[in-house]
């Protein structure tokens, strides 16, 4: 084998040259060790190099389509918190075409109005979306509306909704879960939550061990008229149930509404455990 | 609107009973909470919500009240 001549004086020029790169990125000007011995050179020099500060809050396109517009994002917010018209999908918004957000918080409050309106968000977003919603407030419009895609959505931890026509437009909702809400306030319009889905089947509203709390300013349904749609409330005191069904009884022609206890209660002189049904409406006439 | 309604409750028993309906907004609105609400609703739409239904209640109204003036 031919051996190679190495010129030693042009070997220190490209050790020192390595050298400087690493304090131009590291700073300082101390000597960096070049461990010959254990034929690293330079390599834990390097690999101590920091490889950037961590992103807390903005927005980092990961792909785009032909014609230019974002179709997936990571998104990162410190204050965990998205407001009004961030991601709508009309087609002069530069996400028009988004389909998938990667969101870096653990939990998100939603605040405002038509966040994701028109959005073409997929449903694999949507749901990971919904898992950290805790609360909607704002006092805004129409978060999700016309947001096709989404035919599920269940929020297993958002415990207030503070949000008119929360859902309108979403033509494709078939079932909309909401497990541990106990309050909602359907803002200004008094249009609920899910006003004229007509392809909505399901509705369910707290749980047991999570009451839904009725007040007069918050319901569901309005002109939501699906004849397969069953809303089921569960409520935590006998003396709501005759509210409960009122009011959501007032938006619709169709549905058959149930109501269930969230814990022990008495209602009309009798006594439920968690979990009974406590009244079963359905429309006649 | 009424409705007429079977509740069953938990018990087993069963109460007819009649309840009144959110009324849709009509295409012309005639009385001034018509006109109120059609023109409220029509002004949230501009601000996030769209309802064709609403918004072509209030362009009838304002029309209307356009021909009127």
């Amino acid at each position: 084998m031919a051996e190679m001549l190495i010129d030693g004086a042009k070997l220190d020029a490209c050790n020192t040259a390595e050298a400087d790169a690493i304090r131009a990125k590291t700073g300082g000007s101390s000597p960096i060790p070049y461990d010959y011995a254990n034929n690293k050179g330079f390599a834990d020099a390097i690999a101590a190099i920091p490889s950037g500060t961590t992103i807390t809050d903005g927005i980092v396109v990961k792909a785009r389509n032909a014609s230019g517009y974002a179709t997936e994002i990571d998104y990162y917010k410190d204050d965990g918190i998205i407001y009004s018209y961030q991601f709508p999908g009309e087609n002069t918004s530069p996400w028009r075409d988004l389909t998938t957000i990667n969101i870096a918080p653990n939990t998100i409050a939603l605040n405002g109005s038509g966040i994701f309106r028109y959005s073409k968000i997929s449903q694999a977003t949507a749901t990971a979306l919904y898992e950290k919603v805790t609360e909607i407030i704002g006092d805004g419009n129409a978060m999700f509306m016309g947001v096709a895609s989404v035919t599920e959505a269940v929020l297993p931890n958002c415990t207030h909704i503070l949000s008119n026509q929360l859902f309108r437009g979403c033509t494709n909702l078939q079932i909309l879960r909401l497990p541990v809400c106990a309050t909602v306030k359907s803002g200004t319009n008094a249009d609920g939550v899910v006003p004229q889905l007509s392809n909505l089947t399901e509705l369910t509203v707290g749980s047991v061990g999570h009451p839904y709390m009725y007040t007069s300013n918050g319901h569901f349904l309005y002109q939501t008229n699906n004849t397969n749609l069953i809303a089921t409330f569960f409520i935590g005191s006998g003396q709501n149930a005759d509210a409960v069904l009122s009011r959501e009884r007032a938006g619709s022609t169709t549905a058959t509404i149930v109501i269930k206890a969230a814990n022990a209660l008495e209602y009309n002189g009798t006594s439920y455990a968690a979990g009974d049904t406590i009244l079963t409406s359905e429309v006649t006439a | 609107m009424i409705i007429h309604c079977k509740n069953t409750l938990g018990d087993g028993t069963i109460i007819y009973k009649d309840y009144e309906v959110d009324d849709p907004i009509p295409e012309d609105p005639e009385t001034e909470e018509q006109q109120e609400e059609a023109l409220t609703r029509y002004a949230n739409s501009l601000t996030g919500a769209s309802d064709p239904d609403l918004i072509s209640a209030a362009e009838t109204m304002i029309t209307k009240l356009s021909k009127e003036d």
